[in-house]
């Protein structure tokens, strides 16, 4: 269901939840999946996104909305006035303050990103997640990414003392 | 949350591989992976592309074959002989003392986990099937054996470094030849390796892009002529120790882009079949050349030499890019002149111990090089002010410049040189008695996309240039090691000025104390790396304000400050929680910080 508004092309996303999200079409295809899809003309009607629920969805399209090229559109007058530069500081920033979120929805955010295919927001996710593994213990690592701890103790020591054959 | 599996549930095989990747080939953070749980461990061990094994040690080749056997996705492995397998392996006995220390260590224990396994865990029984070799003659060091499993167990290897595996012999390698056909990188620098070794090579790895044979004793001519006939048009960089294939390798590979000669002993007509048939020679590294001095009658023929070699290379390789000369110690001011005037492409230019250059050679480098960027002038004692003067006209694009032991360049030189090389990023002077403020502050006027200063003993440097520095520059990185006016005052200026500072280097500064300590503290928040040995007048009080501010401190050096106490020690190691490495005084570490940081303490004296 591509509708009009302002000039601009909608797109109609769908979560399995039943939840219907209109975007410009320039947000949505900031996901290559999607673009695949509009370019393919199999996005006549709104787009179902299995798989990806309404919330993670939403937090989806925030992230697109704010990251596509403002070309002409409403942030046009801002950004003729606003260095790239510091635009690009400005979306550092606010990229930081998304990601503030708890571990469960960043992992969702990870499969959503993969599989709409979002470089930009599976490289932040992604990051986010592993930039908890340099500089922790090993404690700290399993917590922060609840991981499970399933070696025995036994086993653990051997790879410790594995680790020891290469170098760095 | 302790207990729920979050992230295996949530993410596949492929998007967890995906997000791993995203660590890095850092060892110490794989390993820390491999060890968070057994699906981990399996997604590094099929993944892990790179590691250093070592080649000492009675069971080197055991450890080779272990790892390998663990790690089939090696692409890039480096074999070295400065590393044993015997640190690594231990008797069972001893290592089952250990292990009790290790399980003594609370589980949560902030100690950070890459460090734990130094005290922890060292040290493994090997499996008791090892036994030294059956001929009762035992290796010590990585045979063809090891070599053998790793090429058998890594097919995948793209790139491999032999440095100095002297017991590696040609069937070594022609094991490798046939298994590892996507090779394409192979270093085996001061290895004994024949010419079949080399001639399998050539037939095998075709991909072969990359070859160091510096220092390889046992291969001739008819070994190169072998393997440049296989590969020679792939091969695209070479490092040559002797020289006697230099012309047949020059007629087989047109190709190549980087060539580093050590010891010419050819002759002119190597480095003219060179200049004739590598046209597309980017990189050329020519070192020691003055070996030469024995095989000619007298120094000036020799020189003529040197002049007519460079002349052929500079009429012949007009793409070069990069060009260092070591230890030249003919080399003229003529020979540089026919280079500049015909490579004008030149980018980067090194120039390591050749005293005979003077002034003239580098104002043709000024005149006829317009897109320099890196300039290294090491060693170059009669270099003279004026010559800069042409350079800051001609070159600037500069973007870094080198100056080591250059005794006679002073403020002039970088007066000339700051007016013209607008966009200079790094500027490094070591031991420039004759540089002093006047310097600075031209370069603080003129250079301001400077970010990494370096002032080693350049001792004529007072507050004054630094205060320009800090009001001009956004300085990263500054190393002020030995210039010894500066105060604290210059400090404070610094700390006001420069507050993206990640590195500073302030040792042996013996009129700076805590006053300078603590306005760095309040000034520059992001310091990373900072080095205050030899300061004396520094104190704990210092100390306390510095590491107040600096909280992302990784390392810190603090040798020979001699009114440094424990206390201040502990204030660092308690502070800092980002602390990697802390360099200190053995009799200065109090037993309870050496329980809380013994990983990060180190307690070598570096040389300064």
């Amino acid at each position: 269901m591509a509708t009009r508004e302002a000039g601009k092309k909608m797109i109609m996303l769908k979560s399995p939840d039943g939840m219907e999200f209109e975007v410009e079409e320039a947000v949505a295809m900031e996901s290559q999946t999607i673009r695949k899809m509009i370019e393919d003309d199999c996005a006549d009607t709104a787009i179902l996104i299995p798989n990806i629920n309404s919330k993670i969805l939403s937090r989806v399209i925030e992230y697109c909305n704010k990251h596509v090229p403002t070309t002409g559109a409403t942030g046009a007058a801002a950004s003729d006035t606003v260095a790239p530069a510091a635009l690009a500081e400005d979306l550092k920033i606010w990229d930081a303050e998304f990601i503030k979120v708890n571990r469960a929805t960043r992992f969702d955010l990870i499969q959503a990103a993969s599989y709409l295919n979002i470089k930009g927001l599976l490289d932040l996710t992604s990051q986010t997640t592993i930039d908890t593994i340099s500089d922790n213990s090993l404690e700290e690592i399993r917590s922060f990414l609840s991981t499970k701890n399933d070696y025995l103790p036994e086993e653990e020591q051997t790879i410790r003392r594995e680790n020891q054959w290469a170098f760095q | 949350m302790k207990g729920a599996d979050l992230i295996n549930v949530a993410l596949p095989e492929e998007l967890l591989e995906d997000v791993l990747r995203r660590v890095g080939g850092e060892k110490l953070d794989l390993d820390a992976c491999a060890l968070v749980c057994r699906r981990w461990r399996r997604l590094d061990r099929a993944t892990r592309r790179s590691a250093k094994l070592p080649a000492s040690g009675v069971h080197a080749d055991e450890v080779v074959g272990l790892f390998v056997e663990r790690f089939p996705a090696l692409a890039d492995v480096s074999i070295d002989e400065r590393l044993s397998a015997d640190a690594a392996v231990v008797s069972a006995p001893a290592s089952r003392s250990r292990r009790h220390v290790i399980s003594s260590i609370p589980s949560g224990s902030r100690s950070r986990m890459s460090r734990v396994p130094r005290f922890a865990g060292i040290l493994f029984p090997l499996p008791s099937e090892q036994t030294p070799s059956a001929d009762g003659i035992e290796s010590f060091c990585l045979t063809d054996v090891g070599l053998t499993s790793l090429a058998r167990g890594c097919k995948g290897l793209e790139k491999l470094s032999l440095v100095w595996c002297s017991a590696i012999s040609s069937s070594g390698l022609v094991r490798v030849a046939e298994n590892c056909k996507k090779l394409a990188s192979l270093d085996i620098q001061a290895c004994y390796i024949g010419d079949p070794g080399l001639v399998a090579i050539g037939e095998g790895c075709n991909l072969l892009n990359n070859l160091s044979l510096r220092f390889v004793e046992g291969a001739t001519d008819e070994g190169l002529i072998g393997l440049i006939k296989s590969c020679g048009q792939s091969l695209l960089s070479l490092e040559l120790v002797k020289n006697e294939g230099v012309i047949s390798i020059a007629k087989g590979c047109h190709f190549l882009k980087n060539l580093k000669l050590q010891c010419i002993g050819a002759g002119d007509e190597a480095l003219e079949a060179i200049g004739s048939c590598c046209s597309l020679l980017e990189i050329l590294s020519l070192n020691n050349f003055e070996r030469f001095t024995d095989r000619s009658p007298d120094g000036l023929l020799t020189s003529f030499w040197i002049c007519r070699s460079l002349s052929s290379i500079a009429k012949g390789c007009k793409n070069l890019t990069d060009l260092v000369l070591n230890d030249c110690l003919l080399l003229t001011d003529r020979s540089l002149e026919f280079v500049a005037r015909s490579c004008k492409k030149i980018a980067r230019l090194k120039i390591n111990g050749c005293q005979n250059m003077e002034t003239a050679a580098l104002e043709h480098i000024g005149r006829w090089c317009p897109g320099l960027l890196e300039l290294s002038l090491i060693y170059c004692p009669r270099v003279r002010d004026t010559a800069f003067l042409e350079l800051g006209k001609g070159c600037t694009l500069l973007q870094s410049l080198y100056l080591v032991d250059c005794s006679r360049i002073g403020d002039d030189a970088m007066c000339h040189i700051a007016q013209g090389c607008k966009y200079l990023k790094e500027i490094s002077i070591r031991r420039g008695y004759e540089v002093g403020d006047k310097a600075l502050i031209s370069i603080a006027e003129n250079c301001k996309l400077l970010k990494e200063l370096t002032l080693q003993f350049c001792e004529r440097v007072s507050d004054t240039g630094l205060a320009a520095i800090a009001e001009g520059c956004s300085l990263q990185k500054l190393n002020l090691c030995g210039c010894q006016l500066i105060t604290d005052n210059g400090l404070a200026a610094i700390a006001r000025g420069c507050g993206d500072l990640v590195f500073l280097d302030i040792s042996v500064l013996p009129m700076t104390g805590d006053m300078g300590l603590a306005e760095i503290g309040q000034g520059c928040p992001q310091i990373k790396d900072i080095a205050l040995s030899h300061c004396p007048g520094v104190t704990d009080v210092g100390l306390g304000h510095l590491v107040r501010g600096c909280l992302q401190l990784q390392s810190c050096q603090l040798v020979y400050c001699k009114r440094v106490t424990s206390t201040g020690v502990a204030t660092v190691v308690s502070s800092c929680s980002r602390l990697k490495k802390l360099l200190v005084e053995e009799a200065k570490v109090s037993e309870r910080t050496r329980r809380r940081a013994g990983p990060i303490l180190s307690f070598l004296c570096s040389g300064l």
